[in-house]
């Protein structure tokens, strides 16, 4: 279960955010939540969602990260979340200089989250919606059994990568008038 | 702690394992982290799988769509971009080689619904029993080292507001005699399972180093299979030519010997080492034995009998008696106990001829759940 700052890491946490404000950086709230290394794992597997559909290429994502911290190759230091609020996790055992710095950064990237041009359509509350569409695809597996449900998901994977990401700035974009007045 | 994610994490081992979906599996790729260890370099198997995706061509030019087209013109993919390398591609199917790490537990179960093998019916489960200490609740007195610290000092601050002696700018607490609380204990019976492997091999000269092999891979996975159904599974080894001696499991399967052939000897020691430290009533007990089945002479199988079917059989679970084939042939022993004990429920016979017979071997010898 995540687990929220300790004392001694919210007073830092203040400290920090005063000196974040200080250099100027806007951002929006961030909460800090401590985090076990295995369920860091998770969240980063879930690509670093706290909550996602049911679908094994969650779990193989884990597999190599938890072996990759296991076998002392890999280790994450950090997951911050582009939501209003942000989200951040740290590690449990970092040490606190670790800490420090990683919440530092964080305020970097809230500040980079909130302001920076590509992410204006991005939706601040995506973690809400995650989880819905987690508890929607749960009750299909429910309802239809697991084999149909993985079925369809695995087929919409390997359509991903031709999602355009740059649609929702296009779509955002009036029609010029000229072309609206254009006699067909 | 149970994580959200480790239903999916089962899901995809099951995948790669070939469980279930076929149709994924057949896209199971096998990387690998590299590890060190000391000097040494680790791979560490990442079974992974992609989905088929499809793909953008090297360049938004040519190919389909480019206007009229003479007949016979030819749809040719997008040129490929200079620098993707020259070369011949090699010919000949590669060796595709799945290695998934698996638990020795996850392996007994695979072997176990691989061969289909029964579970054990264990005996005499109720008869052995351990006692555990079990913390059970909370008493006003019992010993220091028992002591409540939080419940103590939760007694002590309530006494302390009740009392009106507790002041919020100088929040000590002191606990007196009646607020210490202790953990209570009480002693619960389980009810446990004990069982004990007794490998017997014939190291006498006929048994050669591929022999041995097979005794080596045989008794990994009876054991693995054993240690699976019994929780804290005890193994004992015995070596003979014509005289027995018990052995570690390290010499057991290195020693090579010479020598002639009493099996009695091993199978004195067996029931002295039975009677000795595992009386009947409470282990489940398997001796396995391996040999060529050249005995000594026809007394000696005699005494062999004789020493079954009055000691070793009504004591143990099941008497299992492997035999391996050895450059010289096999030997007459597994007939002789298929002809005097091989009606007994509890004696399962099998001859081993090469690796390949391994498989159908455990199926001999673990079959009857015993």
């Amino acid at each position: 279960m995540p687990r929220s700052l300790t004392p001694r890491l919210e007073d830092l946490r203040k400290e920090i955010e005063g000196h974040a404000r200080e250099f100027g950086l806007d951002f929006f709230e961030t909460v800090f939540e401590i985090l076990s290394y295995d369920e860091l794992n998770m969240v980063a597997a879930y690509g670093g969602f706290p909550t996602r559909y049911p679908h094994w290429r969650w779990g193989m994502d884990y597999e190599q990260l938890s072996k990759g911290y296991e076998y002392g190759l890999s280790k994450i230091y950090e997951l911050v979340i582009n939501n209003d609020p942000c989200f951040a996790y740290l590690l449990e055992a970092n040490a606190e200089v670790d800490q420090k710095l990683v919440m530092a950064h964080v305020y970097g990237h809230c500040d980079f989250f909130k302001n920076n041009f590509s992410f204006r359509h991005t939706n601040r509350r995506m973690i809400d919606e995650m989880a819905n569409h987690a508890t929607r695809v749960s009750r299909w597996i429910d309802k239809l059994g697991v084999e149909r449900v993985e079925d369809f998901v695995d087929r919409c994977l390997s359509l991903e990568n031709l999602i355009d990401q740059h649609a929702p700035h296009i779509a955002a974009t009036p029609t010029p008038s000229w072309l609206k007045s254009r006699p067909s | 702690m149970a994580l959200r994610i480790d239903q999916d994490h089962s899901r995809f081992k099951a995948i790669v394992r070939g469980k279930i979906k076929q149709n994924l599996r057949k896209y199971v790729q096998q990387g690998e982290m590299i590890g060190k260890k000391g000097k040494d370099t680790i791979s560490i198997p990442v079974p992974f799988i992609d989905v088929p995706h499809f793909k953008y061509g090297h360049k938004e030019q040519g190919g389909v769509g480019q206007g009229e087209g003479d007949v016979g013109q030819q749809l040719a993919p997008g040129n490929v971009e200079p620098g993707d390398g020259q070369g011949k591609a090699g010919q000949g199917e590669g060796e595709h080689s799945l290695e998934v790490d698996v638990s020795l537990d996850e392996l007994a179960q695979i072997l176990g619904e691989e061969l289909q093998l029964p579970n054990i019916q264990d005996r005499g489960s109720e008869k052995i029993v351990t006692t555990k200490i079990k913390y059970t609740g909370i008493h006003t007195i019992g010993p220091e080292s028992l002591r409540h610290f939080k419940r103590t000092y939760k007694q002590a601050l309530r006494r302390q507001i009740s009392m009106g002696t507790y002041d919020p700018n100088n929040p000590v607490i002191v606990p007196l005699r009646e607020d210490r609380r202790y953990r209570t204990y009480r002693l619960e019976n389980l009810p446990e399972t004990n069982a004990v492997i007794i490998y017997m091999m014939d190291v006498s000269g006929s048994m050669g180093d591929e022999q041995k092999e097979i005794v080596r891979i045989e008794s990994f996975w009876l054991d693995t299979w054993l240690r699976h159904q019994y929780k804290g599974l005890e193994s004992r080894y015995i070596i003979h030519d014509a005289v027995a001696r018990e052995v570690d499991r390290d010499t057991f399967f290195h020693t090579r010997e010479s020598g002639g052939t009493m099996i009695s000897s091993a199978y004195k020691l067996c029931r002295d080492i039975i009677k000795a430290d595992y009386p009947a009533a409470s282990w489940n007990i398997y001796p396995f034995h391996f040999s060529d089945g050249d005995n000594w002479s026809a007394d000696d199988t005699r005494l062999c009998i004789d020493l079954l079917k009055t000691d070793i059989l009504p004591q143990v679970n099941q008497f299992a008696y492997g035999q391996v084939e050895s450059p010289y042939g096999s030997g007459q022993f597994i007939k002789d106990l298929r002809e005097h004990v091989g009606e007994s429920t509890n004696v399962a016979l099998s001859e081993i001829a090469d690796k390949d017979a391994i498989y159908s071997s455990i199926k001999d010898f673990l079959g009857k759940g015993r």
